[in-house]
């Protein structure tokens, strides 16, 4: 293995600890309000130091690491699954069925999906917890994300669908349902795991920019992009260690893309 | 006056006497309609400020009324008529001369109610609407069904347009008009050549050649570009952009005291709401709305998330309004062993570090605000940390605004609500769609056909009465006593009155910043480059 | 376009908060003028006078009235859509110029493992970031939001042509020019361009339907005057009629992008998008 893919490796693993145990670093909650104390520099206690409501961005930068890295994740495996489904069907079908699968694609890909996401978010009950909420959220996001995953999935079943093999596993009499369980499904896994691996990055990125965006999880529940408003207003020459979220961010999408076949050369 | 060389002269005089310069600063988005008679948003009201005149001018920093287009105004008939002689020998824009016709075209149209201009709302009582009529070229007459309450206010509020404008906005009495208008972008407002008022020495005014207001919704990118010398004026900051800038460029962010703005927290105390039986019963209850008022630390919202640059709120109406602030009340002090003793008193019980009513159901409720506002958001968490340790689970939505009105004016879907009210009037009859129960922005349980409460019932008496008498005292001693209701039955929490912060570039030392709105520019025709800018 | 149009219309009418005005919350506000405000969200927002009334009306030119700006949405569109064409154009050359540029060094020095290396991270590093918050290291610094643009766009165009660029340069044709004493310029552009042609191509088009969805957040974050603000502006204050017509041109966009692409040949497993 290349030695930069196994850092990947290694560096992944070791945040996904950290967010799995976050006492080995800090003994704070994530919502401790230490008033006496807001933003407060680094030092010794505070390695990140403290945000405007004097809780420690260490905590909540370890708990936020765990809403993002565990939602991303189930996000992307839905994406999937709609996609391969979507672009399966448009694949195998051919013709005019493709064509209109295709048609639907571009179609759903133009819409203003941030309403769908308001309104969802709009009309959620009010007192489910930021979890629920931000997990609804991010069915949502799969849901609506498989598209670009489904153009992809599509093209790799149109030519397989043609290949020798299937076309003589056709003339030999198997039976539809063989060439796709037997045929198809196996040849067409290593595409779909490609696309996984590709959209769990995405997905972060995205929920950082809802968070962005003020869509993101609600108090007291840390997350990567809640964080990132700090650079909202915030003095980054005076202050730099408000960009810690983007800076452990840029890190593990970086290595998810290092972990990533070279092959790929989806965009 | 036809010799060419005359107008270069004049030019010349003018360029040399004045202190030519444009004022640049920001407007937070872009006005909805530049009808002056037609109040939609803060940033047309900052257009109409700049470009309209009026009978009546409240100066900004004294809050002293000032004569405009009416030299003077006398009251009679017990307070309900009052006569103004207009200025003599102000012209608009087009020639034309300013006389009473204009005044009472200009009512005429503001009371049109295909208009349903909220300016126009304000005239209204319960008895009828304010008769205006002209004496003569110069006199115009206001005859009130009832004596109004602070009128000078009222005027101060309402452009006079000129009677033979074919459509609004048309150039009008103020010191500038609109100039340049690129929508996305900016609007530029010129000098108005025309303006009547003079400064000592007799040159003419506005000072400034033009005003430049950009359409700029970041407070980041306003700050930055203030920061580079690109806009002069900031007219509200936030308290963290404050803090950046007095630590930056000291000198420059100015906080001129309490403005007359508030936050609040209200109970949803609709009976017709989708909330549960059980939790009403909560909002329903004083002792319950009271131990929530206790518990919430007040002084460190201010602290912590205004960063000492607001003050802890007694009631709705702000220290700031010197005439109607009732001394005799102070804030809420912090005080959670009586509340958590009110609890108990009421049937509430701690299990561990849960809060429990009387039946069981474990207490625990949402707080919505608007999404997009730190200092709501931060404020919400702090409040609920507070609560936690009375054993009360606090969930916090945020709520982008159009969702957010939908649900308090609407669905009524909603348990509590963090919001504030901006550049409240100065007179208790200005919150009359407030306070009386009948109002539809009653916040707590709006378009009441009868008061649910004794206390409600109360406030509504009060109100009415104040608004239909002339004696200040009786009035103060009303309003007062509306103040001490809320206060004891609690149905808005009120939080803070907010500072106001705004920021002002070397170019003009001479601005002085005012707690009310506008907070920069309200003496923008004085306003002088300094030599050299 | 006319189904985009219709479902964005759909989307944001029954989407929370749409009959509701700001202004219903004006304490001054008498219940006779807030019915009336409300009466006026109503009609403004209903389904047959967003979207019926609109095409009725667009079929003689006339695009409607936002509802938000109180202006003429045609001439909205034609006073934000400079600027934010402006920074399409820019963003997209510079993104180009800067990617290919990289990919060419690259894919022709292969042994400059250190030029690849730092490409790699560079273009890694970019990648990893949201658009929304390189827009904001960016406000931060200072500077044009076009710079914004070609960052989010050059590491993907870098990526898809370096690796292009790699396979069309280990082609044995190539080697066998070189062995001819062809130049490498007449070799990259006689050669190398035209083999890798086709999924160049479907890489323009997919990089102007990324700008194109990249440039909504860039704007609203950058607060830059643009289509891409105005889109989100619409948004958030439920402008109806500016929301159809604003969704309908970014279908048309997306589409002409995705069709170009489509018709370029790819091999299986590649995408352009």
């Amino acid at each position: 293995m290349k030695p930069a893919r196994l850092v990947a490796i290694v560096f992944l693993a070791l945040v996904g600890i950290s967010a799995l145990v976050p006492r080995l670093w800090t003994p704070d909650s994530y919502e401790t309000q230490l008033r006496e104390a807001p933003d407060a520099p680094p030092s010794a206690r505070f390695p990140l130091g403290t945000d405007a409501l004097g809780r420690d961005r260490m905590a909540r930068l370890l708990y936020g690491t765990r809403v993002s890295l565990a939602l991303a994740p189930a996000a992307a495996l839905l994406s999937c699954v709609v996609a391969a489904l979507v672009g399966g069907l448009a694949g195998w079908a051919g013709g005019w069925t493709e064509r209109t699968v295709l048609a639907s694609v571009d179609l759903f890909m133009s819409l203003p999906w941030l309403f769908l996401l308001l309104t969802v978010r709009a009309v959620l009950p009010l007192n489910v917890s930021p979890l629920t909420s931000l997990s609804i959220t991010f069915a949502l996001l799969g849901l609506l994300s498989w598209p670009a995953s489904a153009r992809v999935v599509r093209a790799a079943i149109h030519s397989l669908r043609d290949s020798d093999f299937m076309l003589q596993a056709r003339a030999s009499g198997v039976t539809p349902w063989r060439l796709i369980s037997r045929q198809l499904i196996p040849n067409v896994m290593p595409v779909l795991l490609a696309q996984f691996w590709i959209a769990v990055p995405v997905f972060i990125l995205a929920e950082a920019t809802l968070g962005m965006l003020g869509l993101g999880v609600s108090e007291p529940l840390p997350s990567w992009g809640s964080m990132l408003r700090e650079l909202e207003g915030g003095d980054l020459w005076s202050q730099p260690w408000i960009a810690a979220p983007a800076v452990l961010l840029a890190a593990v999408v970086g290595c998810f893309q290092l972990i990533l076949p070279r092959e790929d050369y989806s965009i | 006056m036809n010799h060419p060389v005359r107008p270069l002269v004049f030019l010349a005089l003018v360029a040399s006497s004045l202190n030519a310069g444009e004022i640049r600063l920001a407007l937070h988005s872009e006005p909805k309609t530049l009808d002056p008679l037609v109040f939609a948003d803060e940033s047309a009201e900052a257009i109409r400020y700049l470009t309209e005149g009026v009978l009546i001018r409240i100066n900004r920093l004294t809050q002293q009324p000032e004569p405009e287009l009416a030299v003077s105004w006398k009251v009679s008939d017990s307070g309900k008529r009052v006569t103004f002689q207009l200025r003599k020998g102000v012209e608009y824009p087009d020639g034309s001369a300013f006389t009473s016709k204009d005044v009472v075209e200009t009512f005429h149209k503001l009371f049109d109610p295909a208009l349903h201009s909220p300016i126009a709302d304000t005239f209204q009582t319960e008895k009828g609407a304010v008769a205006i009529t002209a004496q003569g070229d110069y006199t115009v007459v206001a005859n009130f069904p009832a004596p109004p309450s602070a009128f000078e206010h009222l005027f101060d509020q309402v452009a006079i347009v000129s009677h033979l404008a074919k459509q609004r906005p048309a150039p009008g009495l103020g010191p500038f008009l609109i100039g340049e208008r690129v929508a996305g972008s900016h609007i530029v407002l010129k000098r108005n050549p025309k303006y009547w008022k003079h400064q000592a020495d007799g040159q003419p005014l506005p000072r400034p050649d033009a005003i430049r207001l950009e359409f700029q919704q970041n407070r980041d990118l306003e700050l930055a570009r203030f920061q580079r010398g690109e806009l002069d004026l900031i007219d509200t900051l936030t308290p963290d952009l404050y803090d950046r800038l007095a630590k930056d460029a000291p000198g420059r962010a100015f906080d001129a005291g309490p403005t007359t703005d508030a936050e609040f927290l209200w109970f949803n105390m609709a009976p017709q709401s989708p909330l549960a039986a059980y939790k009403k019963a909560w909002f329903q209850s004083q002792a319950f709305r009271r131990a929530i008022s206790e518990a919430i630390q007040r002084a460190d919202l201010s602290r912590i998330v205004y960063r000492g640059h607001a003050s802890p709120a007694a009631g709705l109406v702000s220290p700031a309004n010197k005439q109607w602030f009732d001394a005799k009340l102070s804030p809420e002090a912090f005080q959670p062993a009586d509340a958590a003793k009110r609890l108990a008193d009421a049937g509430f019980k701690l299990h561990g570090s849960v809060l429990s009513d009387a039946a069981g159901h474990e207490v625990e409720f949402s707080i919505i605000t608007n999404a997009g506002s730190k200092t709501r958001e931060r404020m919400a968490a702090m409040i609920q940390q507070d609560l936690a340790k009375l054993g009360i689970k606090i969930n916090i939505v945020t709520l982008e605004f159009p969702s957010l009105i939908e649900r308090i004016t609407r669905t009524l879907d909603y348990e509590t609500c963090l919001l504030g009210l901006v550049n409240i009037d100065i007179d208790p009859s200005g919150l009359m769609n407030v306070l009386l129960s009948s109002a539809g922005n009653h916040p707590w349980n709006p378009s009441q056909k009868t008061p649910a409460t004794a206390w409600e019932a109360e406030i509504d008496r009060l109100m009415l009465a104040q608004a239909a008498s002339s004696d200040a005292a009786a009035r103060k001693k009303s309003f007062d006593r509306v103040q001490e209701i809320l206060r004891e039955q609690s149905p808005m929490v009120f939080l803070l009155h907010p500072n106001s912060l705004s920021a002002i570039s070397s170019r003009f030392p001479g601005a002085k910043p005012s707690p009310f709105f506008p907070h920069t520019f309200w003496d923008a025709e004085h306003l002088t480059a300094a030599a050299g800018k | 376009m006319l189904l985009a149009g219709l479902a964005s219309a759909l989307l944001l009418r029954f989407s929370p908060g749409t009959l509701v005005d700001e202004r219903e919350l004006d304490p001054r506000m008498s219940q006779a003028s807030l019915a009336a405000l409300r009466a006026k969200r109503a009609a403004e927002n209903s389904l047959s006078a967003g979207f019926v009334q609109y095409l009725k009306a667009a079929v003689r030119g006339d695009l409607g009235q936002s509802t938000s700006r109180n202006a003429p949405i045609a001439d909205l569109l034609t006073q934000n859509a400079p600027a934010t064409l402006r920074r399409l154009g820019i963003g997209l050359v510079g993104a180009w110029f800067a990617g290919l540029g990289m990919a060419i060094l690259v894919a022709r020095f292969r042994q400059a493992w250190v030029v690849e290396s730092v490409a790699s991270m560079a273009a890694g590093t970019l990648l990893s970031l949201p658009a929304a918050v390189l827009a904001y290291f960016c406000l931060t610094a200072g500077v044009a939001v076009e710079i914004v643009l070609i960052l989010v766009l050059v590491p993907r165009v870098y990526r898809f042509s370096r690796n292009l660029l790699v396979q069309a340069y280990g082609s044995s044709y190539i080697d066998m020019a070189r062995a001819r004493g062809i130049s490498e310029t007449r070799i990259l552009f006689a050669h190398v361009f035209r083999s890798a042609a086709p999924q160049m191509v479907a890489l323009i088009a997919a990089s102007l339907s990324m700008a194109v969805g990249a440039i909504i957040p860039i704007e609203a974050i950058c607060d830059a005057a643009g289509l891409g603000r105005l889109a989100w502006q619409a948004a958030m204050s439920r402008d109806l009629p500016l929301l159809v017509n604003l969704t309908m041109l970014i279908a048309l966009a997306t589409t002409a992008a995705m069709a170009i692409a489509e018709l370029a040949p790819l091999r299986p497993g590649e995408s352009s998008s």
